[in-house]
């Protein structure tokens, strides 16, 4: 494997040795369009970098009808949190057109640990402060809906809404704050 | 490995951790005792839950530097140690710590956190969508729940 991957945000404190070492590490797939990468519900153990290609985020919308979230391009990374805490897939990732994309599963990232500690460490650091800034979007979004319920204020951006399941953009939102997408 | 990492103190009953919106380079691990996690709600301070041994606090506020969304005081005497900014920076830097047994113990935490606190918001969002042609409202203590669930890490749960 000859990627380089200087361009993945999540890898930008890397040194080119560290990124070099992960990349040992990871696995390539490679996705025909239309295939699944993962489905929702399913068991999630890896974390999935995009090198070639891109892939659809799709979540269940109305009358349960699959709905598009995101799409990811190269580059973009999903599920950084499932090689360190394993847990069910939140969203389906499915290939829009022939995808590669580099694999890391939590074996590998033990391995790595024992292996390449500085690349693990480096990678674990990442992992660690990506969930830092979802956690005070969480935090924020909080702290904006108590305002907003405090003064009533039925802003535009409020999360109210009317109906009985979960919006669309919602799921959308919880889908990225919880780093499946 | 973090409570190695910090400096030990004991501190009497009521004594404040951390006010609500103050901005501090300190988290805590409560090591005996407990600390009572409170917010203020249309304009009355509201207790949230109460953290035993084992929870990490203020860590968010510590690292990132905004102002800590809740108020941490301890109720009885407790004892709780301290780690600063610059050494919980120190555990996440490669070139001074190369050793990832620390950084992976934050990174698990703040995960489960990170998908609780989602998930508490799902449930408050849900209580607030309420019934077709009715207008939703959210429970300001569902909501405050949410920011102590993100503002204090607890290890047990």
């Amino acid at each position: 494997m000859t990627y380089q991957m200087r361009d993945v945000r999540l890898f930008e404190s890397f040194s080119d040795p560290d990124r070099a070492d992960l990349v040992q590490f990871m696995h390539e797939r490679h996705y025909a369009v239309g295939e699944m990468v993962c489905t929702r519900g399913e068991p999630g153990n890896t974390m999935m970098v995009i090198v070639e290609g891109s892939l659809s985020v799709v979540v269940p919308g109305k009358d349960n009808q699959p709905s598009e979230i995101a799409r990811l391009a190269q580059g973009a990374v999903l599920g950084e949190m499932f090689c360190i805490d394993p847990a069910p897939r939140p969203v389906t990732v499915m290939a829009n057109e022939p995808a590669t994309v580099l694999e890391l599963g939590r074996d590998d990232l033990t391995k790595m640990r024992q292996e390449a500690p500085r690349a693990a460490a480096a990678l674990i650091g990442a992992v660690f402060r990506e969930v830092l800034r979802r956690m005070r979007r969480v935090d924020d979004r909080v702290e904006r809906e108590q305002f907003a319920e405090d003064t009533r204020d039925l802003n535009a951006g409020s999360i109210r809404a009317k109906g009985s399941t979960l919006p669309g953009p919602w799921e959308a939102c919880f889908a990225r704050l919880r780093g499946s997408a | 490995m973090l409570v190695q990492a910090g400096r030990m103190r004991t501190m009497p009953a009521l004594s404040l951790l951390c006010q609500e919106g103050q901005v501090t380079d300190l988290c805590f691990v409560v090591t005996a005792g407990n600390v009572e996690i409170a917010k203020t709600i249309a304009g009355k301070s509201r207790a949230l839950s109460t953290l035993g041994p084992g929870s990490i606090l203020a860590l968010m506020a510590a690292l990132d530097g905004a102002p800590c969304s809740v108020s941490m005081r301890t109720l009885a005497d407790a004892t709780v140690v301290e780690i600063t900014r610059d050494c919980l920076l120190g555990l996440l830097d490669v070139n001074q710590n190369s050793n990832p047994t620390a950084a992976h113990q934050l990174a698990l935490l703040g995960i489960r956190h990170l998908r609780g606190a989602t998930d508490d918001l799902a449930r408050a969002l849900c209580h607030a969508i309420g019934s077709p042609g009715q207008e939703g409202h959210f429970d300001p203590l569902e909501l405050a729940r949410v920011q102590a669930r993100t503002n204090a890490w607890v290890t047990a749960d």
